[in-house]
This record gives structure tokens, C-alpha cells and sequence, in this order.
């Protein structure tokens, strides 16, 4: 019980600190949310131009419920949340003082981007909301509680893959002097990989049969399916498991890097 | 002229050599850039591979319309975009902007063109290379008056943005904090990506008047 006192501390403490510039976030949310807005203005041009009620699988309507949807998970899972404390912690020292405090690093790190996530997400939802009070007629909307409840599994599902992929990224600290580099481009390999532009439906075969190898369609592209009816109840359990064996690959990379760096982790000063 | 002009090519050596001090960090920033570019002309390809055109723009013409917007972007992040829109706050936030201040130098100048990116310079190779291609696709048709009315509407494009980009700044002069807005103005730049023929009534009027960079 202490622990999940502790936990719950960590998380309200991230999340008010979020809100200290929260015009700022709001602005930055706004900003995608444009971003989105554009990209259904062309996808609107692009079935006005072929003149065909769907395309690559999905009509108009599942289409601009697809960039909607797909623009609010990114909106708190890949536009601002890359989680840099821990590689900042790690080149500047400051793990040291955490390593002392009577709780894992790690979780501290783990209820913070959660905490960071749930902000941003919030934020996102207000501002995905009004756009959805604009589109509503040309909106999927989805009933089916099953669906909701295995919609919310894959969501979390995604959450946790973002935060291992990064975190694994952001570990290279102990051995690297600057990490941006890779979650820059792993940032921009995932948005597209992961479906956050268009279904990957729209991709030539090759590159979809190579983004299927990776985890990233679990982030967005794999919820939005559940969302859109656009897989069979029975596929979604095979792909769930799918989803945790990469979870557990990568929290088994993150506490080896976890372990190897603490090994060879030096901080000095005063 | 000619001072400011060193100064120009010493910041740029600078810059060069505070970037590669972390040089796997450096390549792979490169890296990241060239394939952000490459990804969404797969985008505009996928695009294009379930309409023939979108209003009046064939396939060859957005290739252009893309290479141009990313030349006049990247023109943009190399030298002033983030010197102003993120560099300048920081400064003026931590008080270190009065050091710039007392240089024997224009502080406009500094403030603008302090870091030059040359990790966006060198990923700015692909892009001409891209313009080129898409040139030759549409069979270099243009007369010497049309490349010049191109190249001098292209400087225009950035004397209008650097405006823009100093107006959004100088509000961190006020506010704690002013990148949220300047996001919200990179995402309103990206309009400019596509043809204004995705628009219809009141939006294309809209997008033309709000975003004239365009």
C-alpha cells in the first residue's frame, strides 16, 4: 500500500508540474491538431478527386474518423512525450540522487511519462472534441462495448510500447553522450510506421510487410483497427499477445541496459 | 557588409563544430531528416497511387510543390527558425540575452543567425536534389523570366516568414514562454506543403488570406 501511496504521489506531482505552462501545451496540441485538420482537408480533396466511396478499405467517413482518432493518440504518445528525464538524469548526474531515494528510478521515470501521457491526453481529448462537434456527421462513432473495453486494452498496450521503445533509446546515456539523435529518428520512423499519417493500408505491399515486423503498428494503426471494425474479434487476441512478447522483449533490453549501465555509471562533483 | 558577412561564415564554422562534437548524434539527426523527407513523399505517393490528380495537380507538379516547400523550409530552419523561435526565449528567459547585447554587432543579427543548423544543411542536399528530380519530370519547362520570378518570390517567402517568425519571438520579451505558439505557426507553415486545391469554399479563402507564406 505504501508503494502504490508512493506511486500515486509521483504521478499527481508530474501532473501538476505539466500544468505549469499548460497555455503552452494547449498551444502545442492546437498546433497538431491543425496539422490534422489539413491532412483530412487533402484526404476530402482525394475522395472528391477519385470520385469512389472507398478507398484502400475504408470510406470517407472511417477515414477522417482514422486521422481524428489517429491524431489524438499521437497527440500524447509521440508529439511531445519521449520521456528525456532519464537520459538527462544519466549525463548530468542527477541518477545519483535518485539512486538513494527508497523507490526504483525506473518506476519514478514510468509514473512520470504516464503522468505526462494522461495531460497530454486530456488536453488533446478537449481539443479533438470540438473538432468532433464540427465533423460529427462525417464521424465513425463506435458502440460495441466489447470493442470499447479491447480499444482501451490496445491503447494501453501502445502506451507501455512507446515508453519502452524510448526508454531503451534513452538508456544508451550510459554509453552515449547524446541520445536525441535516436529518438529523433525513431520518432519519425514511428509515426509513419506506426500509422499515424494514414492506415498503413495506403503503403506499396513491401513497406506494409516490413512496418508488420516492427512493433509500431501497435501504436496506432493496430487501436484504430479495433475502433473501426476493421478486424475480426478473432484476430485481436493473436495480436494482443503479439503486442506483449514485444512489451516483454523490450522490458527484458531495458533491464539489461537498466543493469550494464548502472555497472559503469560514474557521477562527479562537489 | 563584408564583416557581417565573416561573422556569417565563423558562426557557420562554430555551429559545424559544437554539432559534430557528438558526431553519431550528428549523422544520426542527418539520417532522421532525409528519411522524414523520404516517408512522406511515400505519403504523397500513396497519395497518388488511388487518384491521378488532386484537383488540377498531377503528380509531377505536387512533387514540385513539395521539393519548393522544403527548400524554402529548410532555408528557414538552417539560419533563423530556431535561433528566433526557441533560442531567443531561452535567452531572454535566462537573462544571457544582456551578453549578446554589449557585442560590437547588430543584435538582431546575433539573435537570428547565432546557430546555424548545419545538421539541416547537409539533409538540405536531398531536397535540391529532389527539386532537380522533379524539374526533370516535368521536362524542365520553364523560360529564364518564370525561374526568375521563382527565385525571387522564394526570398520573398522568407523575408515575409523571417517577419513572422521575430513578431512570435519578441512576444517571450512579455510571456514566460513562447514555443507553443511558434509550434502552432510551424504547423500553420505546413499548409503550405500542399496544393490549395484540397480546399473548398470558404476554407480556401480562409487558408489563402490566414496563411499567405503559402
Amino acid at each position: 500500500m505504501p508503494m502504490m501511496r508512493k506511486a500515486l504521489f509521483i504521478f499527481r506531482l508530474a501532473f501538476i508540474e505539466r500544468s505549469a505552462y499548460r497555455v503552452n501545451f494547449i498551444l502545442e496540441i492546437s498546433g497538431g491538431i491543425l496539422s490534422i485538420l489539413i491532412v483530412v482537408f487533402l484526404w476530402l480533396a482525394v475522395y472528391r478527386s477519385s470520385g469512389r466511396a472507398e478507398l484502400g478499405g475504408y470510406s470517407l467517413a472511417e477515414m477522417i474518423t482514422y486521422l481524428l482518432g489517429g491524431g489524438l493518440i499521437n497527440s500524447f504518445l509521440l508529439t511531445t512525450a519521449e520521456n528525456p528525464e532519464t537520459s538527462r538524469a544519466i549525463q548530468d548526474g542527477t541518477l545519483s540522487n535518485l539512486l538513494i531515494q527508497p523507490i526504483n528510478p525506473y518506476w519514478v521515470w514510468l509514473l512520470r511519462d504516464l503522468a505526462g501521457k494522461a495531460f497530454l491526453g486530456v488536453i488533446g481529448l478537449a481539443g479533438y472534441a470540438i473538432v468532433a462537434l464540427f465533423l460529427n456527421e462525417r464521424l465513425v462513432f463506435l458502440f460495441d462495448p466489447l470493442r470499447l473495453i479491447l480499444f482501451g486494452v490496445a491503447l494501453a498496450a501502445a502506451v507501455l510500447l512507446q515508453f519502452l521503445t524510448f526508454e531503451s533509446l534513452n538508456l544508451l546515456a550510459f554509453w552515449v553522450e547524446n541520445t536525441y539523435g535516436f529518438r529523433f529518428t525513431m520518432r519519425v520512423i514511428m509515426e509513419v510506421a506506426g500509422g499515424a499519417i494514414i492506415p498503413l493500408t495506403f503503403f506499396p505491399d513491401l513497406l506494409q510487410k516490413v512496418f508488420a515486423l516492427l512493433p509500431f503498428p501497435y501504436l496506432v494503426y493496430f487501436p484504430m483497427r479495433i475502433y473501426l471494425n476493421k478486424i475480426e474479434f478473432a484476430e485481436i487476441l493473436p495480436e494482443l499477445v503479439r503486442a506483449a512478447a514485444w512489451m516483454a522483449g523490450l522490458a527484458g533490453l531495458n533491464a539489461i541496459l537498466w543493469k550494464r549501465g548502472l555497472r559503469q555509471y560514474t557521477s562527479m562533483g562537489d | 557588409m563584408r564583416r557581417y558577412a565573416r561573422l556569417f561564415m565563423l558562426l557557420c564554422r562554430v555551429s559545424l563544430m559544437r554539432q559534430m562534437a557528438y558526431r553519431p548524434h550528428f549523422f544520426l539527426m542527418i539520417f532522421g531528416k532525409v528519411i522524414r523527407m523520404v516517408l512522406l513523399l511515400f505519403f504523397f505517393q500513396a497519395v497518388f497511387l488511388k487518384v491521378d490528380r488532386l484537383g488540377q495537380w498531377t503528380f509531377d507538379q505536387v512533387l514540385l510543390l513539395f521539393a519548393t516547400f522544403h527548400l524554402v523550409d529548410y532555408v528557414m530552419s538552417i539560419t533563423f527558425q530556431r535561433n528566433l523561435s526557441y533560442h531567443l526565449p531561452t535567452l531572454i528567459q535566462s537573462g544571457n540575452l544582456d551578453s549578446r547585447m554589449t557585442l560590437p554587432i547588430n543584435s538582431l543579427f546575433m539573435a537570428s543567425l547565432e546557430n546555424i543548423d548545419m545538421m539541416d544543411f547537409i539533409s538540405f542536399i536531398p531536397c535540391l536534389g529532389l527539386l532537380v528530380y522533379a524539374l526533370h519530370r516535368l521536362g524542365f519547362a520553364f523560360t529564364w523570366l518564370q525561374a526568375l520570378t521563382y527565385g525571387l518570390l522564394i526570398v520573398n517567402a522568407l523575408i515575409f516568414l523571417f517577419a513572422v517568425v521575430l513578431i512570435i519571438a519578441t512576444i517571450s520579451f512579455w510571456t514566460t514562454q513562447s514555443a507553443g505558439l511558434a509550434r502552432v505557426f510551424d504547423d500553420l507553415t505546413r499548409v503550405g506543403r500542399y496544393p490549395l486545391d484540397i480546399f473548398e469554399g470558404f476554407w480556401k479563402f480562409f487558408s489563402s488570406m490566414s496563411c499567405p507564406w503559402r
